[in-house]
Formats: structure tokens, sequence, C-alpha cells
């Protein structure tokens, strides 16, 4: 009976203990689970893997903080000998998760395995990069066929592969990745979690918490469930509807700013879109603060430009299309349109937050300034096609999580589409390529604020709004949400301490 | 009745013929894996290395050919987005269902049939009539909101279970309850209305003349007898769950073929949707055939009409 007694006691002082050290582990939890923990592995969706990846795997620089600052990482520092190529002096203290020394040789291992790899997001980050050349084992040159000035912010998405990789084979690594980072590879239960130790051997130091683990839960409702009652610490993108309910007692809302850039591209090959007195008067039309107050609750800024804040080519002095109904249609009848036009928009549903809602919510102020606007609810790939084809009617919906460079998303949404008239797009093909090969960062911020500002005033967007990140989290967790290699939608760093 | 077999098994090799060509039809039409797979980032170069990787750029019916090549002998290709084989990874979640549909099946046979039998037998009184009200809020009410319902009492409120997820029967639970309430409900319903049938025919009516138990009466005369339509519909509910219920599966986190496919579906992950299509189709054949059998076992004028 005794020792009955004993052993209910240690049972009960086990279920005691157990929550004051569950802060050892870390829970999160996300809507989506990583496609691979291989960097290098086919088709990898860059946002969906590298919230996990970038735990395990170092880069060779970083983008950190609401304000996307460059920071050294595996290189220490960094130097353009000429245009065309990259020093990258590497830190001495750096090792793999299975002991070996991270040096120059595994950076041009990397480099050369991502170009190879033409068939995923990583090879396009490389761009007109030629190749890698060790110079001694802690110092390494990347050349670039042209000038490439975004190399640098693209290489804090390329996560450095230990030459390991070739031996151990691409289906051995990525059932078991070996990094160089702050945490190692526990275990994947596919469908449910993946689980990550902190690396003691790290150079920045040993990690806190000592485990991190994601659960995947795709229904928001359950997301917040789960946080609520205890089972996660943090719960990314929980159900705007309970965002009052989640920020009260036990739990917390945490907002990343303008952390989405979400694009209605305007098809200006297009009768009457070609008109940029047209294209003017859909922007005057919409009354962007209502939506944002009204539908996102203050989750997302009313906006005029393309670009959010913390992006290369953010301009604080391009402020929002004012809402003038009356405008909208004085220039509406100068475009000879005085009886209004018939307009196609294709919308997501349910990707992003209020999506739909706010798409009909605009198409309701289009109507009043007589502009008759039809909703096409449209899935995600065939968007994606139709915007880059320029094969959609009227309107499209795209969107761009908030990054420290612009070349890609220019590229994407203002030079591949074939959406623009003959004399816009000569005009936008020389903003982008003088921004893009520009060096110096401060003059190509002011060569991507001229495009910015050339997209404001031509109105080659609807433009509406940005976007916030909306985390709930347990109060007393002592985390911030630190943003990682320069993505300010999705990639945070589940840490205590800034490395 | 070999003759009979071999037809069986001709018909179900046919039927998975014409369920990969569906299937394999419709996700080929529903967009280009090249744009979700791959993120924006990627431009028109790393979309078309991609497409000829998997070989997406070749046209459609010789994508048919060549998959239907592989599938006969045993490859299901590779899953788009994990690079493993797609039969792998549609076969890591099958356990997760299995335990799913079988404890969420048997506790709805053990609620649902008693509760019709219970109900034909007091046809049109106080007890019918609140089992028949129960049947009703059990069918109409939509099982994402009984999920969440459940979560927020049992897990959120009493911290009796957890909310979701998968490895303990505490896990279980609120799952499998929400899927056995909706299929009690249906096999009340029909059980009811099978037995109610059975309890006027003249053998019932025998039987009682000769004396026997209402009990007996009721269990072995007219249950046996309404037993073939509920059998039927047990087996299809089994192919059913079998195939992922995708809802329950989703708001309990629960890592089944359900939220594998949908997963699958929403990231044009095309071979892993096609496994598991095929799997399932499998599955609902061998039931169905299954049934055939069991018809005769049930029903002495099927075996006689087979010989």
């Amino acid at each position: 009976m005794k020792r009955l007694q004993m052993a209910l006691i240690f049972i009960a002082a086990l279920a005691l203990a157990a929550p004051a050290s569950a802060k050892d582990q870390w829970l999160v939890a996300f809507g989506e689970e990583p496609f691979t923990l291989d960097p290098a592995g086919k088709g990898a969706l860059a946002a969906v893997s590298d919230y996990v990846q970038i735990h395990i795997f170092d880069a060779l620089v970083d983008f950190t903080g609401t304000s996307l600052t460059l920071r050294p990482m595996l290189a220490t520092r960094w130097e353009n000998p000429n245009p065309t190529t990259w020093r990258f002096h590497l830190r001495r203290d750096a090792k793999f998760h299975n002991g070996d020394p991270l040096t120059a040789d595994d950076v041009k291992f990397t480099i050369e395995t991502q170009l190879a790899n033409k068939g995923a997001t990583v090879n396009a980050y490389l761009g007109p990069t030629e190749g890698a050349r060790v110079i001694d084992p802690y110092t390494v040159e990347i050349t670039t066929k042209t000038p490439f000035p975004a190399l640098l912010f693209n290489l804090s998405r390329v996560h450095i592969l230990p030459r390991a990789y070739a031996k151990v084979g691409a289906d051995a690594f990525a059932a078991k990745p070996i990094g160089s980072g702050p945490y190692r590879f526990a275990e994947w239960q596919r469908g449910q979690r993946i689980v990550l130790d902190a690396n003691p051997d790290y150079w920045g130091g040993r990690a806190d918490p000592k485990r991190l683990t994601f659960r995947f839960i795709a229904d928001p409702s359950t997301r917040a469930a789960e946080l609520r009652a205890g089972g996660v610490d943090i719960a990314i993108n929980p159900p705007i509807a309970q965002i009052k309910e989640l920020n009260a007692g036990d739990t917390q809302i945490l907002t990343i700013p303008a952390a989405r850039a979400i694009a209605y591209s305007i098809n200006t090959r297009q009768k009457p879109l070609d008109d940029v007195r047209v294209r003017r008067a859909l922007n005057l039309a919409v009354d962007r603060e209502s939506i944002v107050r009204n539908l996102l609750q203050g989750f997302g800024q009313a906006t005029g430009q393309p670009f959010t804040s913390g992006w290369l080519g953010y301009d604080e002095s391009i402020k929002p299309y004012p809402y003038d109904v009356a405008q909208a249609k004085r220039l509406l009848t100068e475009a000879g349109l005085a009886n209004g036009f018939d307009l196609t928009w294709s919308i997501s549903t349910g990707t992003w937050l209020a999506d739909k809602e706010i798409a009909e919510a605009a198409a309701a102020m289009l109507g009043q300034a007589g502009v008759r606007v039809r909703l096409v609810p449209t899935e995600r790939a065939k968007i994606q096609k139709d915007l880059q084809g320029g094969t959609f009617d009227g309107i499209t919906t795209g969107q761009w999580g908030t990054i420290a460079e612009s070349e890609i998303m220019v590229r994407w949404f203002f030079r591949t589409p074939k959406i623009f008239t003959p004399e816009l797009d000569a005009r936008l093909d020389d903003l982008a390529t003088a921004a893009a090969r520009e060096l110096d960062r401060g003059k190509r911020e002011k060569a991507y604020q001229a495009l910015a500002k050339f997209a404001h005033d031509q109105a080659l967007w609807l433009f509406v709004y940005h976007l916030d990140e909306v985390i709930a989290k347990r109060r007393d967790l002592p985390w911030q949400p630190m943003v990682g290699r320069g993505g300010k939608a999705h990639i945070y760093y589940f840490t205590l301490a800034p490395r | 009745m070999h003759g009979y077999v071999a037809g069986r098994l001709l018909q179900a090799a046919a039927a998975l013929l014409g369920v990969t060509a569906v299937a394999f039809l419709l996700v080929s039409l529903s967009g280009d894996p090249a744009f979700i797979l791959l993120s924006p980032e990627a431009g028109e170069e790393q979309r078309a290395a991609f497409r000829k990787l998997y070989g997406l750029d070749q046209p459609l019916p010789l994508q048919y050919a060549r998959y239907l090549g592989h599938v006969v002998r045993g490859d299901f290709g590779s899953s788009f987005a994990q690079g493993r084989p797609a039969i792998v990874v549609v076969l890591e979640r099958v356990p997760a269902t299995l335990i799913l549909t079988a404890v969420a099946l048997a506790l709805g046979i053990v609620m649902g049939i008693p509760a019709g039998v219970i109900a034909a037998v007091k046809a049109n009184r106080g007890l019918d009539r609140a089992v028949m009200a129960l049947v009703l809020l059990g069918q109409s009410v939509p099982t994402f909101w009984l999920g969440l319902v459940m979560i927020r009492i049992f897990a959120v409120n009493l911290r009796w279970l957890p909310v979701s997820g998968y490895g303990t029967a505490l896990h279980l639970a609120m799952p499998a309850v929400v899927l056995a309430l909706y299929l009690a409900a249906l096999l009340a319903r029909v059980t009811r209305s099978e037995m109610v049938e059975a309890l006027t025919q003249d053998y019932v009516r025998t039987a009682r003349a000769k004396g026997l138990s209402e009990t007996a009466v009721t269990i072995a005369h007219a249950l046996k007898n309404a037993l073939l339509p509920i059998v039927t519909l047990i087996g299809l509910q089994l192919g059913a769950l079998l195939g992922g219920a995708v809802i329950t599966e989703t708001v309990f986190a629960w890592p089944g073929i359900g939220t594998l496919v949908l997963d699958a579906i929403l990231r044009k992950d095309y071979p892993v949707v096609l496994a598991a299509v095929e799997l399932v189709a499998a599955a609902f054949i061998v039931i169905n055939m299954s049934l055939d059998l069991l018809y005769g076992v049930l029903d002495p004028r099927v075996r006689a009409a087979r010989a």
C-alpha cells in the first residue's frame, strides 16, 4: 500500500513537473506541411518548406528584423572585386551536424548543385550566376555573367549543403537532412509533425528552446483551439473571426505589418483599360480605408504602390489614390465611357485573408462609378499562368510576400507578364533593367522607387491594400516574431534570442 | 461459381482501368503543377525544366500511356512535391484511415442498428419519435460544426481530450465519435424502415403464432430478413470512409488518406492523387465483391440464382 502511494505521488509529481519543463519544447502550428527538407529537392516550393529548413541550414548572409537588415551569417564579410564577382570570407567555426567543418568547398558544391537543379525554385535565385571558385578553405568567389546585385539577398535563400550530400544521396539526405544550422533534424511524422533538436555545437551557441516541434493543422479554427488548450505555443494565421478572443487571457495576437503585397494587375492591352484615365478611375472609385478597417479589421494598410515597407523601392511619399467617385465618373466620361463599362476580375477565394469579401466590396464600389464588375473565382495555378501569359480579361489577383530585394518580384509582375501596351512595356523595361543592374544599394532603391512611382501614376494595378501577417501565441511564451532570410510573410526564427 | 468469380474479377479490372483514365484526365486538366509546386520566384526556364523532368511537356495521350505502362509494373511514379514514391506517400497514411474507419464503423453499428430496431418495435410511439428526432439531428448537423463544438467542450473547456492529432486512443475519441454519430443516424433510419416492413410480414405472424418470444421474433426472424439492405449500406459507407473522411480528418488534423488527397489536389501533386484514387478504388471493388459473396450467405435465393 505504501509502495502504491509512493508510486502515485511520484506520478503526480511527474505530471506537475511536466508543464514547468514544457518550455524546453516549443510547438508551432502551421497550416501547411513542408514538401521536403532537402534544399536541393525538385520543385521545392520555397516558402512552404523554408520555414522549417532555415532552422536546419545556414546561408551565407541573412536579412532579419522588421526592416529586413542585412546581417552576416556563414560569411563574415564580402566584397566585389569587380561587378560580376562576389568574394565571401567564411567563418571558421561553422560545422555541419555530422561533424564536418563547413568550408569554401561546401559553398562551391552548393552553388554548383543548385545551378544544375534547373527544375527548382532555388535555381531562379541564382539568376545569371556562372559558378563558384574556391580561393582558400575559407574564401570563395561566386561569379555572374552580368552584374547581379540581387544575388546577395537571393543567397540568403540558398541553404548551404555539405559535400556529404553527394555521398549520402538525395533520398537519404531528404530523409535525414544534415545542415549547419541551430537545429538538428530529429524526426518527421508525415502529416503530423517535424521535430528538431537544438544543436549544442552551433557556432552561434546553443539555441533556445532545446526542442522545436512543428505541427501541421490545416484548419485555422483547430489551430486556434490547440493554442487555447495549450497544445501548441504558437499558431500561424489564426482565424480572423477569433482574433479578439485570442488576444485575451492566456493567448495573444502579434502582427507583422505589411507582410504581403496584394496585386490586382490590370491587363492594359485590352480596351478600355489601355487608357490611363480609365485605370485611374478604377483606383479612385475604391474606398480602401473602409476595406482595411471593416473587412481586414485593421490587419492591413491601404496603399497606392506595389512595394510594402521594408522592400527596396518602397516610397513613403507615394500616397494611396483618394476615394473620389465623382472624379472617377468624370475621368470615365472624358474617356468616352459616360455609361460605364463591363469589367472582368479573376479572384482567389480563401487563399488570403478575406480575399473574396474584399473583391466583392471593391466590385460594389466600382459599380457606384458605373463599372459593372463580374467576379470570376479562379484557381491558383490558372491565375498565375494567366498573369504571365496575359490570358485574362480585365483584372487578376496576385500576391507577393515582402522581401528585401525587388528584382524577382518586379520580373514577375512588371516584366514577364504580357499585359502591357508597347509604350508601357518599353518604359518598364528601362526602369527595371536600370534598377536590376545597379550595384549601389542606395541608387538601386531610387531606381525601384522610380518604378513604383511609374506604376502608381500609370495605375498599372488596382491598388487596394497590403496585408499584415497575423500570429497567435501563448502569452507567457517569450517570443517575438523574428523575420528570417528576408521573408516577412511566413519565414520566422522560432528561437528565443536574436543571433 | 468459378465462372461467376472470374467474371467479377474481369469487371473489377475494367472498373480500375476506367477509374484510372477518368482520374488521370481530371487531374491533368485541372492546371499546371509547375505554377503551384514552384514558387513565383521561379521563371519560365525553371518551370519548363520541371515539366520536362516529370514528362509534363509531352502530349496527354502519351503521358497516359506511359503512366499506365508504369502502373502495370507497380510503379506509381514519384510525388512531385516530395520526390518520394507516390505509393509510399499514400501507404504511410493508410493505418490512420483504417483505425479511424474501423472504430467509427463499429461504434456506428453498435449505436445505430439497436436504435433502429427499438424504433421499429415501438413504431409511432414516444420512444420511436425520440430516436427518430435524434436521427434527424445526427444526419443534419454538419460534421465540421459538430467537430468544432466537441473540440470546444471536451478539449478547450474541460481539457479531457487533446484538440487534434494522432497517436493515442484519446486522440481517436472525438473524430471517431463524430463519424460514428453520422453513421449511426444513417443506419438507424434504414434499420427502422426495413424492420417496420419486416415486422408486418407473414413469416413474423407465423413465428408469433408458433409462440416464439417477441425478442426471438424480432431478432431471429425480422432482423435477419431486414439485414440485406443494411449490410449494403454498411459496405458503401465503409468504402466511402476508406477514401478518407476529408472534413473530419481536416478538423482534427488526422493524418489519414483524406487530408493527404486534399493536400495533394491543392498542390497539384498528381502522382499522389492518382495513387490514392487507385488504392481506394481497389478497396471499394474488394468490398463490393465481398458484399456480393455475403449476400449469398445471408439470402439463400441469391445463392440459388448463381449456381
